[in-house]
């Protein structure tokens, strides 16, 4: 179902298509422990998005010679179902999925202490079961919550969301439409309590003010997403 | 256990007090390094994982899967990052270099003592000493090591609950693999008075409320 570009992406009262106003998430839903042969494993949910993150290991590198003596290696392996999309997404890696996992995979790396398990591997693997837009960002804040639930040592969470200008404005979040006939598209990740960022990439053009206003707002969305992280996590235990 | 709160990493737990496992320290707070409990005793306050690898030590028996071998050494899946090697030296038997597959297959399950870890990551483990020995039958169950001490209980007291309610025959190793061998419907109701254990393990009383369970 291919959807046409709206006139306007803003009505009269500053909100957007789909009722949210201009610094609003979509709603967000995140389940940790979800599968039961991974270490550790985190469905979210993010207004239509619907993502599934597992995580294995610390084990043991196969093929050895990926192998670093003194820390573990990160795979992280981001792939859409063939029909996580409107057109069917032929599936296996290509260049878009190699791009986002390399990323991502440097972006979680920051936040993991590698050093305590030399000569493993922590694996991570990202199923798209539905995408609308802004799927890079939130398999980071699963796979980040997957890795926690695998009881891997972590200086903190990553917390992962975007923000994007859509008829000169800056605003969070942005969904397909507003994805694919918008002006930018800023995804950042950051750990949330140091604020430090571990992912930046743009697409479109903006203004050096537009950029630092972009960044943020996405920053107000990680700190929200990250409470949804920790709910997620302590609901767990609070039975 | 009304001191202990669930923590995430990277969670501030305590200012002033010193951080013990599982946790780091930046500018004088302690934060968490995993997804756990808070455990505070005197002056030091350290993190308990829910779920965790199992990390080798010297001395603690586990239950391993025969992985490979080759032709002195056999290597076993011990539930760890790290796989461990078995020399033929340390099997209780004279066995010739080359006849491995004699005496312990590929999938054969054993109950091996840790001897020593390299700096490495070198894992040894030896058969020859009480209790080591390949475990015929039953079935393998597996549990995070974490929660290893809750289903041997205090002084053994939740093992014994489950050996005598369900007439089966357990071993827990420390990498978290428990061996259950008895009755059908017996192994079948100890794996999930286990489970049960895993899963609430945070919580107190647990020995009665298992005996309750396993009584009705």
């Amino acid at each position: 179902m291919k959807k046409e570009k709206p006139d306007s992406f803003l009505d009269e009262n500053g909100r957007r298509l789909d009722g949210r106003e201009i610094n609003e998430l979509r709603p967000v839903e995140i389940e940790a422990d979800v599968l039961e042969r991974a270490d550790g494993s985190c469905h979210i949910k993010l207004g239509d998005n619907k993502i599934l993150a597992a995580v294995y290991g610390p084990r043991e590198v196969h093929p050895r010679h990926l192998q670093e003596p003194d820390r573990a290696i990160v795979r992280y392996n981001y792939s859409m179902a063939s029909f996580s999309v409107s057109d069917r997404k032929r599936p296996g890696p290509g260049r878009r999925s190699k791009e986002i996992s390399k990323v991502s995979k440097e972006a979680l790396e920051s936040a993991i202490f590698l050093r305590k398990y030399p000569k493993s591997v922590i694996d991570v693997f990202i199923e798209i079961i539905e995408s609308a837009a802004g799927t890079r960002a939130t398999s980071l804040t699963a796979a980040s919550v997957a890795c926690a639930d695998a009881g891997i040592p972590m200086r903190d969470l990553v917390a992962s969301c975007a923000a994007g200008k859509i008829d000169g404005k800056i605003a969070l979040d942005i969904n397909e439409l507003e994805d694919n006939f918008g002006e930018a598209d800023v995804p950042i990740a950051m750990m949330p309590r140091t604020e430090d960022i571990t992912l930046l990439q743009m697409d479109g053009n903006l203004t050096r003010e537009e950029f630092k206003e972009a960044v943020q707002l996405a920053k107000k969305g990680c700190k929200e997403l990250y409470n949804e992280q920790k709910n997620a996590l302590k609901r767990r235990y609070e039975r | 256990m009304s001191n202990r709160r669930t923590v995430i990493p990277g969670e501030f737990i305590a200012e002033g007090i010193k951080g013990g496992k599982n946790t780091y320290t930046e500018e004088g707070k302690v934060y968490s390094k995993i997804y756990g409990f808070t455990d505070v005793s005197e002056d030091i306050i350290k993190v308990l994982p829910n779920k965790t690898k199992y990390v080798p030590k010297p001395t603690e028996k586990v239950i391993g899967i025969i992985k490979g071998f080759d032709f002195r050494n056999w290597y076993l899946d011990i539930n760890s990052p790290y796989d461990a090697r078995l020399p033929i030296s340390l099997h209780p038997e004279y066995i010739e270099s080359g006849e491995l597959a004699e005496h312990l297959e590929i999938g054969d399950t054993v109950i091996a003592e840790i001897v020593s870890v390299g700096n490495d990551q070198d894992v040894d483990v030896k058969m020859d000493g009480k209790g080591l020995k390949k475990l015929e039958g039953g079935k393998i169950i597996e549990i995070s090591p974490s929660k290893v001490p809750r289903v041997i209980g205090k002084n053994a007291s939740m093992i014994s609950v489950l050996k005598k309610e369900t007439k089966c025959n357990i071993y827990v190793g420390q990498n978290g693999r428990v061996w259950i061998r008895g009755e059908v419907d017996e192994v079948k109701r100890a794996t999930e008075a286990i489970k049960l254990i895993e899963e609430k393990a945070h919580t107190s009383g647990l020995t009665d409320k298992i005996k309750e369970f396993l009584q009705n």
